[in-house]
């Protein structure tokens, strides 16, 4: 049988040697990090007592010390260093844009110039992405070339297509909204679990819309998608018109009362019987773990993990109108638990 | 609320020990893409060796750097 040439990506970014060679050191210290000296801190924790000022008696470990230096610095250096991925991306804005710009089928993305970005949006560079995803035409490139280098969790390879099949349990939901669905990962994930799947991806950022846009063409199931810039909290679409409301990682970006205006939002774009899943991250019951969870909050301008964790999930959704909530760890891979540090993945899921 | 400070975040207990640790850092970042460039060289003058990895070379140049960060010092 003879393969298929593999089409170029959209909007594809060669990266130089040096970059490469970089970016694979800078994996290679993510690697250490997360491996021997998430183990070596824990080792150390274990010794302190637990109590309400634990994270402050934590922080004093000169070994969490270095934690925090390698998980700040090489999420910083990963992006913004002189070989990091922005500079790489930027060295073909000009194409990028043009690429971005193609035209498409009518109906397949829906850009509003007009649309009120809230404040909390702007004022956050959240996972150190330089200058955050809203305003920079070439930003969804910056964050999905991010995303593969150096060892990014959006990037895992199947993270995307599992998260669907776990949300939906197995079945083909017709009709799936997919609130902040960045350059459309997860948009064609939930399209790809049945033939008739039809799925919307909603995004503030214009970039990143044009982008989950320009690869779904290139994408078999991309003619079942489509998408559109929008708040999450205001979709500008009709009542019930949904089986499945959904979101990726986008949760821990938004302070509580916009959470919960599109936890209402979601209510009000469900059928009956429709299902509201999310997948974001929440501390397990463990001080350690929490507090490293608070500490990436506040390492990796993530301010909205810390407030995320405080908030009552279940409660809110009940308040907005859903009958059962479900919360439960979700295991984004099949490697064994516990010997490296990983965020907390958690699958929220109400049904209407 | 911002997430955008002028300067970046100290971790240490002491400056000194923040900017000794960016610089060991940054010169074997440096280190790691000449040895890539090197490999490259090698390999184009048909004298690397045969199991040459990129990605094995900057694991195990890593681990020999910065290893004994996670363990006792007299392990180096």
């Amino acid at each position: 049988m003879n393969a298929q040439p593999t089409p170029a990506p959209v909007a594809a970014v060669s990266l130089d040697p040096d970059t490469v060679a970089y970016q694979r050191f800078i994996g290679q210290m993510r690697k250490l990090w997360a491996g021997p000296l998430y183990r070596h801190l824990r080792e150390e924790a274990a010794a302190l007592e637990k109590g309400s000022d634990f994270e402050a008696r934590l922080a004093g470990l000169p070994s969490h010390q270095l934690f925090g230096w390698f998980e700040y610095n090489l999420q910083n250096l990963k992006y913004s260093s002189r070989r990091g991925i922005a500079a790489a991306v930027e060295k073909h804005r000009d194409r990028i844009e043009a690429e971005l710009a193609k035209p498409l089928p009518q109906g397949r993305l829906t850009e509003n110039p007009a649309l009120a970005v809230p404040d909390y949006y702007q004022e956050n560079d959240f996972h150190q992405h330089p200058g955050g995803l809203g305003g920079d035409p070439i930003a969804a490139v910056v964050y999905r070339e991010s995303a593969g280098a150096a060892g990014g969790v959006v990037g895992k390879a199947g993270l995307h297509d599992r998260f669907a099949r776990a949300a939906t349990g197995g079945a083909a939901p017709k009709r799936v909204l997919d609130i902040g669905c960045g350059f459309g990962r997860s948009t064609l994930a939930f399209a790809n679990l049945g033939p008739e799947a039809e799925a919307v991806g909603v995004d503030l950022s214009a970039s990143c819309v044009r982008l989950a846009a320009q690869i779904a063409e290139t994408r078999a199931e991309g003619p079942r998608t489509r998408y559109i810039q929008a708040d999450g909290a205001a979709v500008p679409l009709p009542d019930g018109s949904f089986d499945v409301v959904t979101s990726t990682m986008l949760l821990h970006e938004m302070p509580p009362e916009a959470i919960r205006d599109l936890i209402a939002e979601s209510h009000r774009l469900l059928a009956p019987g429709g299902v509201a899943v999310h997948l974001d991250f929440l501390p397990p019951d463990d001080a350690f773990l929490t507090a490293l969870y608070n500490g990436h909050s506040d390492r990796n301008a993530e301010p909205f993990m810390r407030t995320l964790a405080e908030m009552d999930l279940d409660a809110d959704h009940k308040a907005a109108g859903f009958s059962k909530v479900e919360i439960s760890d979700f295991a984004e891979d099949d490697g064994p638990r516990g010997e490296t540090w990983r965020l907390p993945w958690t699958m929220i899921k109400a049904t209407k | 609320m911002t997430t955008k400070p002028d300067l970046p975040p100290g971790f240490f207990a002491d400056a000194m020990t923040e900017r000794v640790f960016a610089s060991v850092v940054a010169l074997a970042a440096e280190v790691s893409v000449l040895r890539e460039r090197v490999a490259r060289l090698e390999a184009a003058q048909g004298v690397a060796a045969p199991d040459a990895d990129p990605a094995r070379a900057a694991e195990s140049f890593v681990a020999d750097v910065f290893g004994h960060l996670a363990q006792p010092l007299h392990r180096i």
